[in-house]
């Protein structure tokens, strides 16, 4: 696990985010620097990716679904996915 | 009615002061619509639009009834895509892909073959018979013409699946390119009335939509022009809405809600209210008696619990699972929501 900095949803630092609690909206920036996210989103999953800090969610993996501001998992980065 | 109301707040709902006026109105609707199958006039819709809050129950049994009558019970299930996020230089104040606006979302490019079959796969898999390829642009460029002419019969014929593409405004050639290439149908949205979209939109105006919809008419594609509801438009703006679209037939119209963008310039609008959602879905059926009428985005936060009553007032067709930048409710809870209101899956073809 890897410490939630950042608000995934308004990339603020996470004490000084008042609440972005959208439970429809994938992360959009990284929970550990806070940088935009490059977001795929399919029917049934998403996929956010941090240029320094891998990949989030994934393919059908349930955790795909509404957790936008759940502790998320950082995994290895994925190249050449995504600009 | 149409200021939208916090929703913290319980809305009084007002009550007729004329109920034999309503239940007459509406009787002169059901004939018209169900007994001589002839579409109501303008003026008629307008009169079902001023009933008071508690005729809407009423006026979605109708609607309902228009719809069974005209599509029958089936519902329409579509997977849509966003394939190219972001980025897009129009100024639509909706929306979260325009480069105009500081939104979170990031632009990216064009996803690879692998990636979009893979979520027609999943589309399919959900049993829909429609997959519809999204792009935020403002028109197709000729790279992004070639990659959709090959990707469209590669998705169909590695799914069987219908394919859609939403892609901005066309040329006469786009439109017949994507005609040769199989699209199905194409989405071309409104969004809204003519004498409110320059309130919406600054970079290109409502004629060059309208344009784009009779070229997809002409190259023989189904046409698809939806909605956006709740960015501010009066009743009576949304009756010329209904109006407009009337007078170009689209063989499917999907209806979204504001679901408020953060960066955008209405972003600090609140979603309208429910009962007020369920009303006008039912005048879209009640106007486009033969329409394809689909759920898009924006149901799950204003409709929330009502999501199954927009079934009953009008609507035959939903986008399942995820949108194009936000997330959908579960699949699992639209499957068992038709099960449980007896609406089987299947396509819905145009209306000849
Ligand atoms: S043209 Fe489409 S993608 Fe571009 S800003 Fe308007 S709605 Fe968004
Ligand atoms: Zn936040
Ligand atoms: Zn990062």
């Amino acid at each position: 696990m890897t410490a939630v900095a950042f608000c995934t949803g308004c990339g603020r630092p996470r004490e000084r985010c008042a609440g972005c609690g959208r439970s429809l909206d994938p992360p959009r920036f990284c929970p550990t620097c806070g940088r935009r996210m490059a977001v795929v989103v399919t029917p049934l999953s998403w996929r956010a990716r941090c240029l320094e800090h891998g990949t989030l969610g994934g393919d059908g993996e349930p955790e795909g679904r509404p957790r936008a501001h759940a502790g998320v998992e950082v995994s290895p980065d994925t190249p050449g996915e995504l600009d | 009615m149409t200021e939208p109301t916090p929703t913290a707040t319980p809305v009084a709902i007002g009550f007729t002061r004329d109920p034999a006026g309503a239940r007459e109105l509406l009787a002169r609707a059901s004939g018209a619509l169900l007994d001589d199958r002839r579409p109501l006039a303008d003026e008629e819709l307008a009169a079902l639009a001023a009933l008071p809050d508690d005729q809407v129950v009423p006026l979605a049994a109708l609607a309902h009834q228009v719809r069974l009558a005209w599509r029958g019970p089936n519902v329409e299930v579509e997977g849509i895509l966003s394939a190219r996020t972001g980025g897009c230089p129009e100024d639509c104040h909706f929306c979260s892909q325009s480069s105009r606006f500081d939104s979170p979302v990031k632009a990216t490019p064009f996803l690879d073959d692998a990636e979009v079959l893979a979520a027609a796969r999943e589309t399919a898999g959900l049993g829909a018979s429609e997959f519809c390829i999204v792009l935020a642009v403002r028109g197709p460029d000729a790279r992004t013409l070639a990659r959709l002419t090959e990707l469209v019969p590669m998705v169909r014929a590695e799914t069987g699946l219908n394919v859609a593409v939403s892609a901005g405004i066309l040329t006469d050639d786009d439109a017949r390119r994507l005609a040769e290439a199989g699209v199905h149908r194409y989405n071309h949205n409104l969004e809204t009335a003519r004498s409110f979209f320059g309130s919406i939109v600054t970079t290109h105006r409502w004629e060059e939509r309208a344009e784009t919809c009779r070229l997809v008419r002409e190259h023989q594609m189904e046409l698809c022009s939806g909605v956006l509801l709740g960015m501010g438009e009066t009743d009576a703006q949304r009756l010329e809405l209904l109006s407009q679209l009337r007078d170009l037939q689209p063989d499917e119209v999907p209806i979204n809600f504001l679901n408020p963008r953060p960066g955008t310039p209405l972003a600090d609008r609140q979603p309208i209210d429910a009962w007020e959602a369920i009303r006008w879905i039912a005048l879209f059926r009640l106007g486009l008696p033969g329409t394809i009428l689909r759920y898009a985005g924006g149901r799950e936060v204003t409709l929330r619990d009502l999501q199954a009553m927009g079934m009953t007032a009008g609507i035959n067709a939903l986008i399942i699972g995820n949108y194009l930048t936000t997330l959908g409710r579960s699949p699992d809870e639209d499957l068992r929501m038709l099960e449980d209101l007896r609406m089987p899956v299947g396509a819905l073809s145009a209306v000849i």
